[in-house]
């Protein structure tokens, strides 16, 4: 409603305003220009100005129309000063009635007037600024000034020294008087409204901070001249007027509007100021604004930065051997002396004395103003790793006297990570840090370990040293904190003491940790393999604090070493004593892992667990074959299967893991031609296995794959081929016979097929049939002597006849009988190949 | 209709990501109509919940480093004309072996197998199928022995003179010359790799003295390291267009093959 | 004419904070350029007489803060302009992109009568520097200059004087076709007909 009535005051205003200047340019651009009566319209529109109805923001509307009507009254005075002598009109206008008005006209004169050459422009200024003191409201008052800077701001002398000086004195008096005005309205009305107020008064500082940009876009003032004449008098009235609302915009305009070199120079004047600032003044803001624009600074122009700093460094010089001989008499209580031009130090300084001075300050502003500072090293001494180790044992000060809120900390604990584009810096920092960190809480330890691990995973930041190593896992030490004993003992300790805490359900925040904590290790990369093996020890007594979670750990460690062992064995550099510690290493941590599964903590998540064991162990072992290493390698492959016995319980997995085996050994090359008796028992073993697994299923197709454990067949790769030929590796077929015993292929098959007869369920046995004619098939085509046409034939019988017996038109059976007509289609297909095919019988 | 293969990540157990350039190339969008995963993603959240965000239609196999036990170890899908498998290849006895593929693919009634386990990227057809083999998304380390082709490409790489002249010589006296040459890369803390390790001579087993193990550098090894690589499937009727996706050095090559299915 | 009409041209300048809006100025009245940064608080202009076609102008320029603390009592002074210069800086992407809400913003708060016609101008500013800092190239501005309804495109250096005065000589003649069209005695006809009435003996023509 308020507002409506505004709006309406506003328009009626704005009416009368166009009315009248309309009516004021006739006058003014006829012929026959009628001076008097365009003042008069002039007079009638200004008088709209002194209404104290409309908030900041309307009154800034009728302003601006109000602004640009006066201009063309300037103009035509500018064309006509000699017909209308303007020191009689600035007299003639101090005749009109009304006061805001007439100071208007006053300073449109004036302005005009100030602008002819020979003009006692200083007595102008002078004048028309004492003038205006006589408008004390605020709102109008301040526009007034305002249109006095406005329209004066173009012609104000700076060619001597002298008026430079009156020029400097006419804007910051204006400054100064305006911020008195702009202050007063606080104070005005009822208190009821002080929101309203507030608000105000917000809108109209930019009326106040205009005057320090005029004094900004003076040219004349070098730096120096600031320090000493402009900042002193400015910083004076704003610690004086002892407003926070005025010291906190006020600030914020200085460091916005003059540049970066004088803030410089100023900083310890600029800082020491700050101290005496009224309590409710936001020292962050400012501070974090200053800081800012300097880091911007740096940024934008680093050279010019360099060369001022230097500059900077050499005044100080001198200025301490200037000071000097007053060393006995000045006063060191409260201001340091300036003796560095560490812009570093004097920030940090300046941090201890604010703690000093202003009590009232709470810690999430001296939080925010040490996370400022810590950027600022960052920018301007990246490598200055002790200026951060400086914030953060003060900052480790400081938390200690508190236990509330503590997480106003966690943006300054992030700072170094991600403020710093190299995140080893991190690294670097000395105990103060790790402390801070472990004096907060746990939730917030573990969000920034996680952080600092994930921008070292995002840019691939490889860990070389035992130190860096090191370090990384111990800034990462609230991961490893669940258990500080580091005997052998540690499960059964941690799971007889708390096994509530190693239930398989972890938060999904615990797992995305450990997921990172695992990927970790392959940021660990040492160019000789030997050194690299002793850091991944190093990361290892880390990860076996984590109780149960080091099966998120473990099996990438074991990869490491695996890997290790293959470029070893690449370049030939693989000492067997060396090997042995590592597959000491390997097999006690999977060990470890093993143990998880035997106790039962893991439940149903342990028997998955244990075929990973089984299947990191199977790849050690086929490594190890390719090593050479065959000793080695059987022990692998019997290790394998001692987990296969006791750890793989259910029987899919079971399945599964004897698939691996199958897999794996059939890849073997060492071990078949160095100790055919040890890779004999292995392939015996497992083709037992095959036959005691619980499904008959199960048991026919693991004898019929482990069948191609004795006929193992190298097909070389086509790159391979003309190497090889000329090498002459094989005459006719490029392969490379490993083992091949046809009878016991047709023994296996033989067996499989007893196995699959003894299903209770036809259609079962007869899915098999064909499973095992596919099979045979196989052997065939590669030339099994064994298995004959005859063979062949036999099983096509027995297939059909099964068939036959449960009756083609049997539903339950569609499955097998279409795969075995699949199967014959390709006999078929074989048969325009290959003419052996021609004598398997089809229908 | 557009279908992605992926698999073989291991992460974290031997990679810690997918490559940035393809996680920016399947970033979320209705393009891929189905995720076909080949397993081994081993245990990691973050990337099983990347793979579920390229397309609501994720379709899983265990892979024998999954540690998920729910997970099937096959599936078969009906596409239009087409019918495609998928398995890991753990279960393919001998792995990857193309006529054991093509029992496997005649036992499963499809016309493409999709598998995995090599790490190698590859796409065939044998007797009126299609194999497809995305590789490894990730370029995870793989236990299969580098093959000798490998193991000399990085020979030529690091431009030993000794084996350009080895490659002139006579094939006769090639064994004494590996031999010889062998003894040299002992004596000398050169790093020739010999591929006879592999070829299973154990006679020649190497074990060098501990101070001989100093100044070893690995890093030209790297290279063997697999590459990066998926694929994409897009099916229409009874042509299944295949793009294979490599990174190789950060950037990424596709190839293109096309399988069209005889009646 | 013989009439002592003065025209005064009412330009607004409006661009992310860092473009160069007060440089451009600077460099257009004053001849001068300096390197240091200074942020603009609220509205401040610069004026400049101009000769255009015989014609004796006063330029007013109005520089504005980019940053929307600086500008707490409001927009009014955009009302009454003749032109608008929408300025980006080449090196900054997003500086680009938020020209067209600039113009958006500039069009609500003036309270432009006819939008369509309303002078608009494109300057891309800081082209000296190297090539491979430059974020938006002529083409890429040329588009945004049709999809803005064909307006006229400037590439300029304040730093270093390029372009800067053929772009405000076509900023003062097109200010000047918009002043001249809106000539007062059309926006105030109304209110001068209800107030005048018998009163036209005042009037000098």
């Amino acid at each position: 409603m308020n507002q409506a009535l505004d709006s309406k005051t506003l328009e009626d205003s704005l009416l009368i305003v166009k009315q009248q200047i309309t009516l004021m340019r006739k006058c003014l651009e006829s012929k026959n220009p009628q001076f008097m009566d365009a003042l008069k319209h002039a007079s009638t529109f200004l008088s709209e100005l002194r209404t104290n109805k409309l908030s900041p923001k309307l009154y800034y509307e009728l302003y601006v129309l109000v602004f640009d009507g006066l201009a063309y009254l300037s103009d035509f005075l500018k064309e006509s000063h000699q017909t209308n002598h303007l020191a009689d009109l600035y007299e003639l206008v101090q005749y009109a009635g009304n006061i805001v008005p007439r100071l208007y006209l006053m300073i449109t004169i004036g302005s005009v007037y100030m602008s002819i050459e020979n003009a006692p422009k200083l007595e102008i200024m002078k004048d028309m600024l004492e003038m205006s003191a006589g408008v004390q409201d605020p709102i109008r008052g301040l526009f007034l000034r305002y249109y006095l800077s406005q329209k004066t701001k173009e012609l104000l002398p700076t060619e001597t020294e002298s008026e430079l000086k009156e020029t400097i004195q006419f804007t910051i008096t204006n400054f100064i008087e305006m911020n008195k005005l702009w202050v007063r309205l606080k104070h005005q009305g009822h208190s009821s409204e002080r929101e309203r107020r507030l608000k105000e008064r917000k809108e109209l500082q930019i009326l106040v901070g205009s005057n320090l940009v005029r004094i900004s876009q003076l040219d004349q003032i070098d730096k120096f001249y600031y320090k000493e004449s402009i900042l002193p008098k400015v910083l004076e009235q704003i610690v004086q007027c002892k407003d926070s609302l005025a010291q906190e915009y006020l600030l914020d305009v200085i460091i916005q509007v003059f540049p970066d070199e004088f803030h410089l120079l100023t900083l310890d004047d600029f800082l020491q100021s700050t101290l005496h600032l009224s309590e409710g003044f936001s020292m962050n803001k400012i501070l974090v604004t200053l800081i800012n624009r300097l880091i911007d600074f740096q940024k934008r122009e680093p050279a010019n930065v360099k060369v001022i700093i230097s500059e900077l460094s050499t005044l100080t010089l001198q200025k301490d051997e200037h000071e000097e001989n007053h060393t006995e008499e000045s006063d060191s209580e409260t201001t340091k002396p300036q003796t560095s031009s560490n812009l570093f130090e004097k920030f940090y300084d300046y941090s201890h004395l604010l703690v000093e001075n202003k009590p009232e300050l709470n810690f999430k502003d001296l939080s925010l103003i040490l996370e400022a500072i810590c950027k600022l090293s960052l920018s301007y001494y990246p490598q200055d790793y002790e200026n951060i180790n400086k914030v953060f044992g003060f900052a480790l000060a400081l938390i200690h006297q508190t236990t509330q809120h503590l997480e106003i900390w966690e943006p300054l604990l992030k700072t170094p990570i991600c403020y710093n584009f190299d995140p080893k810096l991190v690294l670097s920092l000395d105990d103060n840090y790790k402390q801070f960190a472990s004096a907060l809480p746990t939730a917030i330890q573990s969000a920034n370990a996680l952080y600092i691990l994930e921008k070292f995973l995002e840019q691939d930041v490889r860990l070389s040293t035992v130190e860096e190593v090191k370090t990384l896992y111990e800034l990462l030490a609230v991961w490893f904190t669940s258990e500080d004993s580091s005997d052998s003992n540690t499960n059964s300790l941690l799971f007889g003491t708390d096994s509530s805490k190693n239930e398989p359900d972890e938060s999904p925040e615990v797992v995305s940790q450990y997921e990172a904590l695992a990927k970790s290790i392959h940021l660990i990369h040492h160019t000789n393999p030997y050194k690299h093996f002793e850091l991944l020890e190093i990361a290892k007594s880390f990860m076996s604090k984590s109780g149960s979670r080091v099966r998120y750990t473990y099996p990438t460690l074991l990869f490491a070493v695996i890997k290790l062992i293959r470029k070893l064995t690449i370049v030939q550099k693989l000492n067997a004593l060396k090997l042995k510690q590592f597959c000491q290493f390997f097999s006690a941590t999977n060990t470890e892992l093993l143990t998880l599964v035997s106790n039962g903590t893991l439940q149903s998540e342990g028997g998955v667990l244990a075929q990973t064991c089984m299947n990191l162990n199977l790849s050690m072992a086929l490594i190890l074959d390719q090593s050479s290493h065959i000793d080695l390698s059987y022990e692998f492959f019997i290790n394998s299967f001692v987990i296969y016995e006791e750890s793989i319980v259910d029987s899919r997995l079971q399945f599964q893991c004897l698939l691996s085996i199958i897999g794996t050994l059939h890849k073997c090359r060492n071990i078949v031609n160095g100790n055919e008796d040890n890779f004999d028992v292995l392939i015996s073993k497992t083709a037992l296995y095959g036959s005691k697994l619980l499904k008959k299923t199960d048991q026919c197709r693991a004898v019929y794959l482990a069948s191609h454990l004795w006929w193992i067949i190298e097909e070389l790769d086509e790159e391979d081929e003309i190497e090889s030929e000329t090498a002459k590796t094989s005459e006719d077929e490029l392969q490379v016979v490993i083992k091949t015993d046809n009878k016991k292929v047709l023994e296996c098959l033989q067996k499989s097929l007893r196995i699959a007869d003894s299903c209770l369920e036809t259609n079962v046995s007869l899915e098999l049939f064909v499973e095992i004619l596919s099979r045979s098939l196989y052997f065939f085509i590669h030339g099994n002597e064994l298995i004959t046409i005859k063979y062949l034939n036999g099983l096509i019988e027995l297939i059909q006849n099964s068939i036959l017996t449960i009756g083609e038109e049997n539903t339950s059976i569609d499955t097998p009988t279409k795969h075995f007509q699949r199967t014959l289609e390709y006999i078929r297909q074989q048969a325009q190949i290959d003419s052996r095919f021609e004598e398997i019988k089809d229908r | 209709m557009l279908l992605l293969a992926i698999g073989d990540f291991h992460i974290p157990d031997r990679a810690s990501s997918i490559p940035a350039k393809f996680t920016k190339l399947l970033a979320p969008g209705d393009k891929i109509q189905q995720v076909l995963c080949l397993g081994n993603v081993c245990e990691s959240p973050s990337t099983l919940e990347f793979l579920k965000g390229i397309s609501p239609d994720f379709q899983m196999v265990k892979g024998e480093f999954d540690r998920d036990l729910s997970l099937p170890t096959s599936l078969v899908f009906n596409y239009d004309k087409l019918k495609i498998g998928l398995i890991n290849g753990f279960n393919v006895i001998p792995n990857a072996d193309p006529l054991s593929l093509l029992t496997q693919a005649r036992l499963m009634n499809v016309d493409v197998l999709v598998s995995g386990g090599t790490h190698k990227i590859e796409a065939y057809t044998l007797d009126g199928k299609f194999f497809i083999n995305p590789g490894s998304a990730t370029g995870a380390f793989t236990t299969k022995a580098p093959s000798k082709a490998d193991l000399e490409a990085l020979n030529v790489d690091k431009n030993l003179a000794e084996d350009k002249e080895e490659d002139n010589d006579g094939k006769e006296d090639k064994d004494n010359k590996e031999r010889e040459h062998q003894k040299q890369a002992n004596e000398k803390t050169s790093e020739k790799p010999s591929p006879q390790t592999f070829k299973g001579e154990t006679s020649n087993q190497v074990t060098p003295d501990e101070d001989d193990l100093d100044n070893i550098n690995t890093d030209s090894l790297e290279q063997l390291d697999p590459i990066p690589s998926f694929c994409l499937l897009d099916i229409q009727g009874n042509v299944c267009t295949l793009y294979l996706y490599t990174c190789i050095d950060g950037d990424v090559k596709v190839d293109k093959v096309s399988y069209r299915k005889e009646d | 004419m013989s009439s002592k009409k003065k025209t005064i041209l009412k330009v607004i300048i409006l661009g992310d904070s860092g473009v160069g809006k007060t440089s451009l100025m600077q460099q257009f009245v004053n001849r001068k350029f300096s390197q240091q940064y200074k942020a603009t608080i609220g509205a401040d202009f610069l004026t400049k007489e101009l000769v255009i076609d015989n014609k004796n102008v006063t330029i007013q320029l109005w520089d504005t803060a980019g940053q929307e603390r600086f500008q707490s009592l409001g927009v009014a002074f955009y009302r009454g302009a003749d032109c608008c210069v929408l300025v980006y800086d080449v090196t900054n992407n997003k500086s680009y992109d938020n020209v067209v809400s600039w113009k958006d913003e500039f069009l609500v708060q003036a309270n432009i009568k006819n939008p369509e016609t309303f002078p608009f101008i494109l300057i891309g500013n800081k082209i000296d520097v190297e090539e491979n800092k430059r974020q938006i190239n002529n083409k890429k501005a040329q588009q945004l200059c049709a999809q803005l309804g064909n307006i006229p495109y400037f590439e300029t250096s304040a730093k270093e004087a390029v372009n800067i005065d053929q772009a405000f000589d076509v900023v003062a003649r097109n200010a000047l076709q918009q002043e001249e069209s809106l000539d007062f005695g059309d926006d105030y006809t109304d209110a001068i007909n209800i107030h005048l009435d018998g009163e036209s003996s005042t009037c000098g023509c």
